[in-house]
């Protein structure tokens, strides 16, 4: 404190000449004390009690200001954080329908829909090649059953047949699998995935996130001709016309092999006409419901529409798929995809 | 409480009331020091309150042995940097301004006879004001604003005529030493 009373006495004047001389002195070998004198020397003499002042003022408020906060409000805020806590939760909790909390927690793993995954590259690889023979084998199955439809529905019209497998084989004339087929068998496989699925991707109809199968979780059933992911199923029978089922949101509680079992029966029930039609005019389809607080489906949107005898079968057999279990409450929208 | 006790128990605890007592003797160190840097006496005295805040959080994590000279460093830093942002000042003349206080000689402290003969040499080979200069403040134990008021100088001429005189004067009793050895 010494040092302090020296440099205001000095800086304001009220030091013996003796003492400023020492002070001086010592600011010779002080380079801390050299600056500030020399510092106070450019300026007037007359503003520094009102600044000296100010300045002390201001550094008593700053030390009480830290002494009040730290010691009177930290408390309240820790209290305040956990009253928030709660309060998030409690809301939360009151947010969510009694039934969907017995379901969630009464909910297990999807009996079906992931099956295996394993994520090391070459197991990877493996079902990326795998699930390429898989399409090749299920389109060749498709390409059959379309044919005994065609066979009995539309043989007067050869000639459309034939063209489009022409257009399918010009497509997608890069499959490394093909040139291992017959050529038969691989006229029929070039065109696994119909060759007008990017353009309506670009068009947004369908959310790609939700619906496209990721590589990484990959399971098979080579007899159903399922390709199934984590969450999305996609069905490659018994038409030339794919499902995908979304089950990010929910899976059925029959399970999902009987709602493919049963996808593909109301679809057998349809003209195959409907199903070249779809196939010709490279549209798909969108099935989409939401799960009510039983589980149950309700608002069955079909989009585009495809006519009202669709329409109507679609509804019907999403409704007789019965309850489903929530997998995600946030997302009560299962879709299902036909292209 | 000594310094080392207050920087060691506010290291630990963190009481604002260690710090204080470290800090408040030091403001207007700190302050006159922002005043020559910063050429504004209320960015300086913002500052020093920024100063505060800066070491109160250094040095709870970092340990301290001379706590001045630390302060001095950290000072000098803080104004460098508002400078950097005002852009309102050439950094080389602040290096010039700090450089000039480095010395360590007084000439009133010599006690050897040869010595005191080199240094009457060189103070004649000064110029006519650094000599006077010199002179008054180490010799006649005068004060910079008397010398300033007998010379008719500012207080700033003052104290870089003695800063000036002070360096020459270490340079060539330096030379005239070393030309002594090579006589003998």
């Amino acid at each position: 404190m010494k040092i302090t009373n020296e440099i205001w006495d000095y800086v304001l004047g009220k030091m013996l000449p003796e003492d400023r001389h020492m002070l001086e002195k010592q600011a010779l070998d002080d380079p801390f004390l050299g600056d500030a004198l020399e510092g106070f020397s450019m300026y007037q003499k007359t503003g520094l009690p009102r600044r000296k002042e100010s300045i002390e003022r201001r550094f008593a408020s700053r030390i009480h200001q830290k002494k009040r906060t730290m010691i009177k409000l930290w408390p309240y805020a820790l209290a305040a954080s956990f009253a928030l806590l709660i309060a998030i939760g409690t809301l939360i909790r009151l947010d969510m329908p009694e039934n969907q909390t017995v379901l969630l927690s009464h909910e297990k793993e999807p009996e079906n829909v992931n099956e295996e995954i394993d994520l090391s590259v070459e197991s990877q690889h493996e079902a990326l090649f795998d699930q390429l023979t898989e399409w090749s084998e299920a389109s060749n199955n498709a390409e059959r059953v379309s044919r005994d439809y065609l066979s009995v529905e539309a043989t007067d019209d050869k000639s459309n047949k034939t063209s489009y497998q022409d257009e399918a084989m010009e497509n997608d004339a890069s499959s490394d699998i093909s040139a291992l087929m017959p050529k038969e068998e691989r006229d029929i496989a070039l065109n696994p995935v119909p060759p007008s699925i990017p353009q309506r991707e670009e068009k947004g109809i369908i959310n790609q996130n939700t619906l496209e199968p990721e590589i990484p979780a990959i399971s098979r059933d080579t007899r159903s001709g399922y390709v199934a992911s984590d969450q999305v199923s996609t069905l490659v029978a018994p038409s030339a016309l794919r499902t995908q089922i979304d089950t990010s949101a929910g899976t059925p509680e029959i399970g999902l092999d009987k709602v493919k079992e049963m996808n593909v029966a109301w679809r057998k029930n349809l003209s195959p006409e409907f199903f070249m039609r779809g196939i010709e005019s490279g549209e798909s389809v969108s099935v989409s419901f939401l799960l009510d607080n039983q589980g149950l489906p309700r608002d069955i949107m079909i989009s585009p529409s495809m006519g009202d005898y669709f329409d109507q079968k679609a509804k019907e057999f999403i409704r007789s798929t019965g309850r489903w279990k929530f997998r995600d409450p946030e997302r009560r929208i299962i879709y299902i995809l036909y292209y | 409480m000594k310094e080392q006790s207050l920087l060691a128990a506010y290291r630990e605890h963190g009481k604002m009331d260690d710090l204080a007592a470290l800090y408040k003797p030091m403001m207007p160190l700190v302050y006159g020091s922002c005043l020559k840097y910063l050429r504004n006496e209320a960015d300086a005295e913002d500052a020093v309150m920024d100063i505060f805040e800066k070491i109160a959080v250094k040095l709870r994590k970092t340990k301290i042995d001379h706590f001045k000279s630390w302060l001095f460093i950290v000072t000098k830093n803080h104004c460098f940097e508002k400078l950097r942002q005002q852009k309102n000042r050439d950094p080389k003349d602040l290096d010039a301004a700090v450089m000039y206080s480095g010395q360590v000689f007084h000439p009133d402290s010599i006690e050897d006879r040869e010595e005191k003969d080199r240094l009457r040499k060189c103070l004649e080979q000064l110029d006519h004001v650094q000599h006077a200069c010199v002179d008054l403040f180490y010799f006649k134990k005068m004060s910079y604003q008397e010398i300033a008021d007998q010379l008719s100088l500012q207080y700033n001429q003052v104290r870089s005529r003695i800063q000036n005189g002070r360096r020459n004067l270490k340079l060539c009793m330096e030379r005239a030493a070393a030309g002594r050895k090579v006589k003998k």
